[in-house]
């Protein structure tokens, strides 16, 4: 504890002349070499490595392995002893509405949904905050890199990843636009709990209409989109149309969010026809594992993004939440997790645990934030795990990462640079345990 | 169907003369005798006796003897009712609006200009209307009767006879005081005819109707009206002369003897009726859903008299198995077992009456009947539950549900038992008037006959339904297809086809005999006749044995992880686990914790069972149960939002003991939980504290001898409501110190009152009893604590200084997420405070909430819990408490002691719960490791030595739940499909 207070004391020296309830300040290039050395590594491929050492340079892994096998040269690195710490690969936050929403209930902080139905051209990264008093916030518990969407129409939008240390938010890009949100209507309204309860008036007629409507509206602008994709040059420039070019040769990836079973077959049977080449279920709960065998059989990835949410059904298990994440994983089904609500994508590590305790192991788990997720948004090429030559997005916590109790997080560096923990949780803190300070 | 209806209008008699009428004559009078004689049926008098080969005397309407063998007087029309029986035609003591002219459709309910305009601008509609010296609420119509306005409506009053009633009890559905009723004739005429009995009942509900006023909005709020109307009847009728007029409350206390009738639309609004009347000694009739099966023990404690609706679910639709997969388990249950309803009511000895009311049509009454007989009811009980009950619940059983001498003439001519499956009221005879369903008089030409066209002989054989006898003909034994008969009473004509000739015969009866003219397709002339042989033998119809159909257990509660058996409480001991006492002793290793009769016993090493029950808890842990000290679970309504002041609402008053969070909650360690009233206002209301006893009903539920709360909220939700005051936090402030000064002049004034000797009270006006002023005295007089929902600091320092300005302290400042700033000041007041562990940022007066708020608050020396508010969360405070060791560095102790210990302290039920103690209630959980660890699991959660959460019970309640839903599907899937009906659900209108 004390020591504790005498980090938080240095680190408010370091940030000398930052005012409070500010952003800290973004961290410069990596400099020269780092080694993590003695920390408990775990690399985010199921392997565990004790007493290990991890070094990089110019952002970029370039040692990974028992702090015995390190041969390089530490005289001239910067070698920071993490003995007794874990070491874990940066966290990943996947569809999610952060930079985009800065307080939900006020209304002119929101900027995740733009008016009208079919928005595919618009961009969230253009509207991603970098000065986000949520990102840090975030940010502090592990959580390096998100994937920023838009959200709640049929097409809202573009998805861009983005790392969560940066002046703006072209800097923060990590993967521009290579994601499409698409939200597959609802065909059911809710059902009352049994038939003699108001108000049980269900209007299947128009419910019907309403979604047949939704779809084809969706069918008529994917159906347009292809037509378009192949003019070379078209006599009309359609932004929209345009926007929607990359599902067709795979530089894009649709993410479907369908929360009813048989919406879920209908959404990804309908981009299969259109001809898109990636597809990955969001959202994904119960309705979803009801499909596993067609979501198996068409290799579609899931997110899910309520571990910590009730179950569908009065009837379902009631624990079938943090059990759904290790089901699909046992089905061969790429699975990774999200926090529903950004401004609390702190919680991310712990939903991680809480699958972790249903069913996978702490390895297992701590990939359903990591290289899953890495996978997932098509950046397991740079990061989601600590491997020679991947960018050097690195998390040093004093425990377990993934358990509330002992997630403590020391240091963490986005592409080798060692980004400040500092946020504005800390900074209220600090001020306001000032206050009492004087008192005495 | 349609055309039967127009057969029902064409059978009903032209003029009813007989009647008396003190309107003077126009024109010629045709006044006739009207005297009917019925002999030879089997009469059944009542639902216990039958007459075998009795004879009725009618006149007047009344029934002028029953006997064998009577004597009728000359001028008698006698009708030979051999074969018939007669039964006392049926009463429904539920006839919404039958006869209202004021009403507005169904849709409308709820949907006054007044809330329209509401909910369209989002502002109350501004001048109030002077209004007459009625009730000051527009839900309360009880000086309303509907004989003020009540004219039978005919096509109704048809459907009701079709259905064999004679009577019905008429009232108006608006409102939640509904005025009284009247029992009605269902024959037509004038209404002073018909009106039997005026002011047969007096009408309640839960329902607000079409009221002007938005208060009150909710379940809670329309009981604390009641309430409030009640004690402002005790108190009007204390008032002297001249000095305050009150059409409702007048009307209130001159009809307080009637039979009191009160609408529910679940059976737990059963119970809660219940408890109002009970506080002001009313006996309700309960006009129930048809779900009562599901809580008979607690409805059989009421002691209440109920009327229920026979309207069963339709069948869900589970062609697909993924739509089904999203249909209830409560939904299936309560379509598989409502149809035996009335059978587990019956059995379980309940007096009930039966209602047509809630049907999707009126003509399925009897069919529904005939199922719920099948589904078990006696037909004893079927028939006294639609005649006598119905008659004696409103004290008319002098008058119908019975044939004796003087009794009303109201009685159902049928083809034999009514319940048998092809039973056919022939004749409701209404008030001395038959209304014929099926003409009697028609003659039964049913027979073997030889017809004779011109010279041709054929063979020709009537048989099926007496009144439309379809034909067979044949030339020897050669059948002539598409020959058809048709009966008009006397006159009968004959179609059919011989050697490409076709022959068009008109004729009348002859005796027993047909006769008369037809013409060939020729245009040829020609006689006919059809000389009678014998009687054709009717193939008796064999009918299916009824089994009875298969039906699921009920569960307790009535809900998914139910059980027919509610587990009971046990003496247990849990052997060699890490024990959390929250006490001196803190975490003791390799202990065992002794559990008898609902207490903890012992904490030790090595202890005796004493006959408990052992439970191995090696490696395990044991914490006390976890206390939700901020939750909305199990309740009915949550805002009463129409007022700024409500703190007369009571969640008491609406805990749902069926909700699944309960169970859910369960599964996380929590055992006890205070249910709040929401933050839609200054003061809300006043909360409850339960404990999750999954399966008891909601008093079982409500833990004894307890505090009372208040709720108080400032900020944003309170100052939402831009037509409301307040708007500002300046307004928060000034509407609730305006409160808490009326309720001190309020106090006094009664205190003044009180303290007078009864000689000199006469004459002096009591004060008023104001439940919304006696919940705030109730806090001034701190057996009630203030509970403030509170965000920023400077609402937080406001409430605690209005506190202080009082004399009170805040018990607890809720989630307030700026705690921290002002935690000194908490501390120094002995305020409490209960907070989110991490909530923020999701309006703006948390953005600055911060997850070190509790340890800063703990550190300054707040009594400090977490909650929920939320029953996801609900069932994690283990892992929230977790929390405050990383954020701020809580020893793990004193972090289990935020969601255990403090709450019991700041809820005052620390004497009793909160830690690991011998002599405090045994509600413990064991789990599977540390319990603020992500990975551990609530294995065993028990309340005061009972075990409500097994993980092992739950994976079998699970696996009966899958099988009970599948067994339910398949006998839905084997059922032939009916055809969709598109008209208004089946359900009661609120």
């Amino acid at each position: 504890m004390k020591t504790r207070l005498i980090y938080i004391i240095l680190l408010s020296a370091m940030l000398t002349g930052m005012a409070e309830a500010q952003g800290p300040v973004i961290a410069p290039a990596q400099g020269k070499q780092v080694i993590l050395s003695g920390g408990t590594i775990h690399t985010g491929t199921g392997e565990v490595i004790e007493n290990g050492l991890i070094a990089f340079s110019a952002g970029k892994i370039t040692y990974v392995g028992k702090s015995t096998g390190f041969t390089g040269d530490r005289s001239k690195a910067e070698v920071i002893d993490v003995t007794g710490n874990h070491v874990y690969p940066g966290l990943i936050l996947p569809n999610t509405n952060l930079g985009l929403v800065e307080i939900s209930g006020v209304d002119v902080t929101v900027d995740n949904r733009e008016t009208g139905d079919l928005n595919p051209n618009v961009r969230s990264i253009v509207a991603y905050n970098t000065d986000s008093h949520v990102i840090p916030v975030v940010r502090s518990n592990g959580v390096l890199i998100a994937q920023v969407v838009p959200s709640g129409t049929l097409l809202p939008g573009s998805a861009t990843v983005v790392q969560l240390d940066a002046w703006n938010w072209e800097d923060a890009i990590y993967r521009a636009d290579n994601g499409l949100i698409m939200g597959w209507p609802r065909k059911s309204s809710v059902q009352s709990r049994y038939a003699s309860e108001m108000p049980a008036v269900q209007a299947p007629a128009q419910g019907e209409s309403t979604y047949d409507r939704n779809v084809e509206k969706l069918e008529k602008i994917f159906t347009d989109a292809i037509a378009y994709s192949q003019l070379a040059k078209p006599a009309d420039y359609n932004l929209r149309l345009e926007a929607m070019k990359g599902l067709f040769d795979g530089s894009k990836t649709l993410y479907i969010n369908a929360s009813e079973s048989k919406g879920i077959i209908a959404a990804v049977s309908f981009a299969k026809r259109h001809g898109v080449k990636e597809i990955v279920l969001t959202g994904a709960d119960e309705n979803a594992w009801a499909v596993k065998d067609f979501l198996k059989e068409y290799n579609i990835p899931v997110i899910l993004s309520d571990v910590h949410g009730l179950p569908q059904y009065e009837s379902s298990d009631i624990r079938l939440p943090f059990k759904l994440a290790s089901m699909f994983m046992k089905e061969g089904i790429l699975t990774g997790l999200t926090y529903s609500n950004q401004a609390y994508g702190y919680n991310l590590p712990f939903v991680a645990g809480q699958v972790g305790a249903y069913g996978l192991s702490r390895e297992e788990a701590l990939q359903t934030v990591t290289l899953n997720n890495a996978r997932i948004l098509g950046i397991n090429d740079v990061t989601g795990s600590l491997e020679t030559g991947k960018d050097a997005n690195i998390v040093v916590s004093a425990g377990d990462i993934l358990d509330m109790m002992t997630n403590d997080v020391r240091y963490a560096f986005i592409q080798g640079r060692n980004i400040s923990l500092d946020n504005k949780f800390k900074q209220l803190h600090r001020r306001f345990q000032s206050k009492y300070s004087q008192g005495k | 169907m349609r055309r039967y209806f127009l057969f029902l209008i064409l059978l009903i008699p032209l003029r009813i003369t007989a009647q008396t009428d003190n309107a003077p004559v126009t024109g010629v009078s045709d006044k006739r005798a009207e005297i009917y004689g019925l002999r030879n049926a089997l009469v059944v008098v009542d639902y216990q006796t039958t007459l075998e080969n009795a004879d009725i005397l009618v006149s007047d309407g009344r029934i002028k003897e029953i006997g064998k063998g009577l004597v009728f007087p000359k001028g008698t029309i006698v009708y030979d009712m051999t074969g018939k029986t007669i039964y006392p035609s049926f009463i429904d003591l539920y006839a919404a609006n039958y006869g209202v002219r004021t009403q507005s459709s169904a849709a409308d309910a709820g949907q006054s200009a007044y809330m329209t305009a509401a909910r369209q601008t989002g502002r109350q509609p501004a001048a109030e209307t002077p209004r007459t010296a009625d009730y000051w609420n527009d839900g309360i119509n009880a000086s309303y009767n509907v004989s003020e306005e009540l004219i039978p409506d005919t096509r109704t009053a048809g459907e009701y006879r079709q259905a064999g009633f004679g009577a019905v009890l008429a009232f108006k559905a608006d409102g939640i005081a509904r005025g009284t009723s009247a029992l009605v004739a269902t024959g037509e005429g004038k209404t002073n005819n018909l009106l039997i009995k005026n002011r047969a009942s007096a009408n309640y509900s839960f329902s607000r109707g079409r009221s002007e006023d938005s208060y009150p909005s909710s379940q809670f709020g329309i009981i604390a009206l009641l309430r409030q109307f009640f004690y402002d009847a005790q108190w009007y009728s204390q008032l002297p002369p001249g000095y305050f007029h009150d059409d409702g409350l007048e009307a209130y206390n001159a009809n307080a003897s009637l039979p009191q009738f009160f609408e529910v639309t679940d059976k737990l609004e059963i119970m809660r009726a219940d408890r109002i009347g009970k506080e002001f000694n009313i006996s309700y009739i309960i006009k129930g859903a048809g779900d009562e099966y599901q809580a008979l023990n607690d409805i059989r404690k009421t002691g209440v008299g109920l009327i229920l609706p026979v309207s069963f679910p339709e069948a869900p639709d589970v062609k697909d198995p993924f739509d089904a997969a999203s249909v209830n388990y409560i939904t299936l249950k309560h379509y598989e077992m409502a149809p035996a309803n009335l059978a587990f009511v019956s059995k379980a000895g309940l007096t009930f009456s039966i209602t047509s009311s809630d049907l999707r049509r009126r003509s399925d009454f009897l069919t529904n009947i005939k199922k719920a007989i099948k589904y078990g009811l006696p037909e004893a009980e079927a028939l006294k539950a639609l005649t006598y009950t119905p008659a004696a619940m409103i004290g008319a059983a002098d008058l119908v549900g019975s044939l004796k001498k003087n009794m009303l003439a109201n009685f159902l001519v049928t083809s034999g038992n009514i319940f048998s499956e092809n039973s056919v009221i022939y004749e409701n005879w209404v008030l001395g008037i038959p209304y014929r369903l099926v003409d009697l008089r028609i003659t039964d030409l049913r027979g073997k006959y030889t017809l004779t066209v011109d010279t041709a002989q054929y063979n020709m054989v009537l048989s099926g339904v007496f009144n439309k006898p379809t034909m067979k003909l044949m030339v020897d034994s050669t059948e002539i297809r598409g020959a058809a008969f048709t009966l008009e009473k006397d006159l009968v004509s004959i179609t059919f086809e011989r050697a490409k000739t076709k022959f068009r015969l008109s004729g009348y009866i002859a005796g027993k005999d047909m006769e008369g003219k037809g013409q060939t397709d020729a245009g040829k002339w020609i006689s006919w006749k059809a000389t009678y042989k014998e009687t054709s033998p009717e193939q008796a119809k064999t009918s299916k044995p009824s089994t009875q159909p298969e039906i699921g257990k009920v569960i307790y509660p009535f809900a998914p992880y139910g059980s027919a058996e509610l587990p009971v409480q046990e003496d247990i001991l849990f052997l060699n686990a890490s024990v959390w006492t929250n006490e001196k002793e803190g975490i003791l290793q390799n202990t065992d914790v002794l559990v008898k009769g609902g207490k903890i016993a012992r904490i030790g090493k090595d202890l005796k069972s004493e006959g408990a029950k052992v439970i191995d808890c090696t490696r395990k842990h044991i914490t006390s149960g976890i206390i939700d000290e901020h939750s909305h679970i199990a309740t009915s309504s949550t805002n009463e939002g129409a007022q700024a002041i409500t703190s007369e609402v009571r969640i008491g008053d609406v805990i749902n003991p069926e909700n699944i969070n309960i169970y859910r909650q369960l599964s996380g360690g929590v055992t006890a939980a205070h249910i709040l009233h929401g933050s839609a206002n200054p003061i809300g209301g006043q909360s409850v504290l339960i404990k999750h006893r999954w399966g008891h009903s909601a008093e079982e539920l409500k833990i004894a001898n307890q505090p009372g709360f208040l709720k108080h909220a400032l900020g944003e939700n309170v100052k939402r409501s831009a037509s409301r005051y307040p708007v500002t936090r300046m307004g928060v402030d000034q509407i609730i110190r305006d409160a808490y000064f009326r309720a001190v002049d309020y106090n006094n004034k009664w205190k003044a009152w009180n303290a007078l000797k009864p000689a000199e009270k006469v004459g002096k006006v009591p004060p008023r009893r104001d439940l919304e002023l006696d919940a705030i005295v109730d806090v001034l007089e701190k057996r009630s604590f203030i509970e403030c929902h509170t965000y920023v600091q400077s609402e937080g320092t406001m409430i605690m200084k209005l506190a202080e300005d009082f004399g009170l302290k805040v018990n607890s400042l809720i989630h307030f997420n700026e705690g921290y700033k002002v935690a000194d000041q908490l501390a120094r007041g002995g305020h409490g405070a209960s907070v989110f562990s991490d909530w923020w940022d999701y309006k703006y007066e948390v953005y600055e909430g911060i997850p070190y708020n509790a340890s800063m608050l703990l550190s300054q020396g707040v009594l400090t819990c977490l909650h929920s508010d939320d029953a996801e969360m609900g069932r994690r405070l283990n892992q929230e408490a977790a929390k405050t060791v990383k954020y701020g560095g809580v020893s793990e102790t004193e972090a289990l002691k935020l969601v255990t210990l403090n709450p019991a302290k700041l809820l005052h039920l620390d004497d009793r719960m909160g830690s690991i103690k011998a002599g405090k209630d045994a509600d413990l959980v064991v789990w599977s490791g540390h319990p603020l660890s992500i990975y551990s699991r609530a294995l065993k959660t028990v309340i005061d030595g009972t075990v409500y959460f097994d993980e092992e019970t739950d994976a079998l309640l699970r696996q009966q739940i899958i099988t009970d839903r599948n067994r339910i599907i398949a006998n839905i899937l084997r059922e032939p499909s009916q055809t969709p009906s598109s008209t208004t659900p089946n359900m009661p209108r609120r």
